[in-house]
């Protein structure tokens, strides 16, 4: 699970580069406010880590759905 | 807010209320507006606990009428200091208790919305949060910690100014909310750009800077996700800080006590006990070590029962001193200080932080001024007379000094063949200009040459 979430976080990580070159068309030297570049990137990973718990929260949700699946079978097979 | 006590004037930069002294006491008044959270955040045992660990700065409600300003009183700081005076690892200590209580604070409900250094204060090697009215209940939708840039700003960013650029932190006396990311950028190795934490604290902040959409975003999730956004970010703050943490390095003073070839065995020894000794006969309660170094007589003051400020001009020394005293939890306060240009008072009209003098003055009952007369005499040429009334003016009462003859090794170092500038300098003429402003009440000679004076005030 924790080799899974890593992997993830990585590709979320390369996604987040990509976009921001793909982006990159503006000139670099206008007006910006002081903290704006820290507030924006804030919000970004923000975003990253909120889709990083729900994706968490569906793969648990997933595992224990197979969990349950399984369980009446086991507990099948213990009896006979 | 940045909310400091060394203040002097009443602040005014807090929309929620003002500080401001009167005599030894430190008051705060809460606009009636803000007065019920600010109690509700007062009473709240999460603050009660931080209280009573020294976390934070020990507060009493003095007036809490409805419909009326707020009136707190803060226990006073024996001696308040700025960002700019403290030795790297201070930087880190204070970065860390301005951390630990957010994260803190974000699990019961509450969040800081003002993290700066300037409001954390030292109390002996301890950092204490000063700044009560920082707090407030969170909002437990929002993922967002909205003082996250203003910690970049103004602790991250300069250590990483530090560490990678060796900017000095006492730069920061002339940036009071820090630095941008622009500051850096253009001065960093195109490598490290792109390694963390200066990619999460420069590089990519710069990148999305022109992004106005995100600036304007106040997003709104599930408590569970604002909670684990929160959690998250403030993980990656710590690992910033973390990574930070300034290597220590040999500087020209930070091994003198070791390497000092004109002091033998026998001589430091002398020198030690002459010290304990004088510091036990009169048992001051606050002692001032100028030219402290790595802290060797700080410590030796701090047995005796002393409260020990310790100034030098060498980072890397005051750095030493302080880690040693916070390992052994010492009342020892190192600082980046000169005794030859102390700190000016700064901020709007020069009135929001005061200068050094202005808050050592009155404070000591002792000062230590141990191996640094020759420096000021030759290196900052600051004539005898003028560098003992600044002592007397320093010290409520008592002083031990070290005299360097100048046929000492240090003394001609520092002349570098101006020796006759300084021939009237010998003993006869220290103990005449001492004599006119002191009571001489101790005498040690070295082997070496050197000379130990303790001395009372006229």
């Amino acid at each position: 699970m924790r080799w899974l979430c890593r992997g993830l976080n990585f590709s979320l990580m390369t996604i987040q580069f990509l976009a921001v070159f793909s982006v990159l068309t503006r000139p670099a030297y206008a007006y910006v406010d002081p903290g704006s570049g820290l507030f924006a990137f804030q919000i970004v990973s923000t975003a990253i880590a909120g889709m990083v718990f729900l994706l968490r929260r569906r793969l648990r949700e997933f595992f224990q759905s197979l969990t349950m699946h399984s369980g009446p079978k086991r507990e099948k097979a213990a009896r006979q | 807010m940045s909310a400091c006590f060394p203040i002097a004037e009443k602040t005014f930069r807090d929309p929620q209320g003002r500080l401001y002294g009167e005599g030894n006491r430190i008051f705060r008044e809460v606009y009636p507006q803000h007065s019920a959270p600010v109690l509700d955040w007062l009473r709240s045992p999460l603050a009660q606990r931080w209280i009573r660990q020294g976390r934070m700065a020990s507060t009493t409600i003095v007036d809490a009428e409805p419909g009326h300003p707020i009136l707190l009183e803060h226990e006073p700081i024996f001696f308040p200091t700025y960002p700019w005076e403290w030795p790297p690892s201070q930087w880190m200590a204070a970065a860390s208790l301005t951390l630990g209580l957010c994260e803190e604070a974000v699990e019961e409900g509450f969040i800081l919305k003002d993290a700066t250094p300037l409001n954390i204060l030292f109390s002996g090697s301890r950092a204490v949060f000063v700044d009560v009215l920082s707090f407030e209940r969170r909002d437990p939708h929002s993922p967002l910690w909205i003082a996250y840039a203003q910690f970049v700003r103004t602790f991250l960013l300069p250590l990483a100014a530090y560490a990678y650029l060796g900017w000095p932190l006492s730069a920061t006396q002339q940036r009071r909310d820090g630095y941008e990311p622009a500051d850096l950028a253009p001065f960093l190795p195109i490598l490290s750009r792109w390694r963390d934490p200066l990619r999460s604290l420069v590089t990519l902040p710069l990148l999305l800077q022109h992004m106005s959409r995100f600036t304007a975003a106040r997003p709104r999730v599930s408590e569970d996700v604002a909670s684990f956004a929160l959690r998250r970010l403030l993980q990656s703050a710590r690992k910033s800080l973390h990574a930070l943490t300034p290597a220590a390095r040999a500087s020209r003073w930070s091994s003198y006590p070791e390497r000092a070839q004109h002091y033998q065995a026998a001589d430091r020894e002398a020198k030690q006990a002459f010290v304990r000794s004088a510091l036990r006969g009169m048992s001051p309660s606050h002692v001032l070590d100028v030219g402290a170094n790595t802290g060797t007589y700080s410590r030796i003051a701090a047995e005796c029962g002393a409260e020990v400020v310790a100034w030098d001009t060498d980072v890397q020394a005051a750095d030493l001193n302080w880690r040693a005293a916070h390992s052994a939890a010492l009342p020892i306060l190192p600082l980046v200080a000169d005794f030859a240009r102390p700190t000016p008072a700064a901020g709007w009209q020069n009135l929001e932080s005061a200068s050094l003098l202005d808050r050592a003055r009155g404070k000591f009952d002792c000062v230590l001024m141990l191996g640094i007369l020759h420096h000021l005499l030759v290196a900052d040429q600051i004539p005898l007379a003028a560098i003992l009334e600044q002592l007397r003016e320093l010290s409520n009462r008592w002083a031990i000094l070290e005299w360097i003859p100048k046929e000492d090794s240090q003394f001609n170092g520092l002349c570098r063949g101006r020796q006759e500038l300084y021939n009237h300098m010998n003993e006869g003429y220290f103990i005449h200009e001492l004599s006119k402003r002191f009571l001489l009440c101790g005498h040690a000679q070295l082997a070496n040459g050197r000379s130990l004076w303790l001395v009372e005030r006229i």
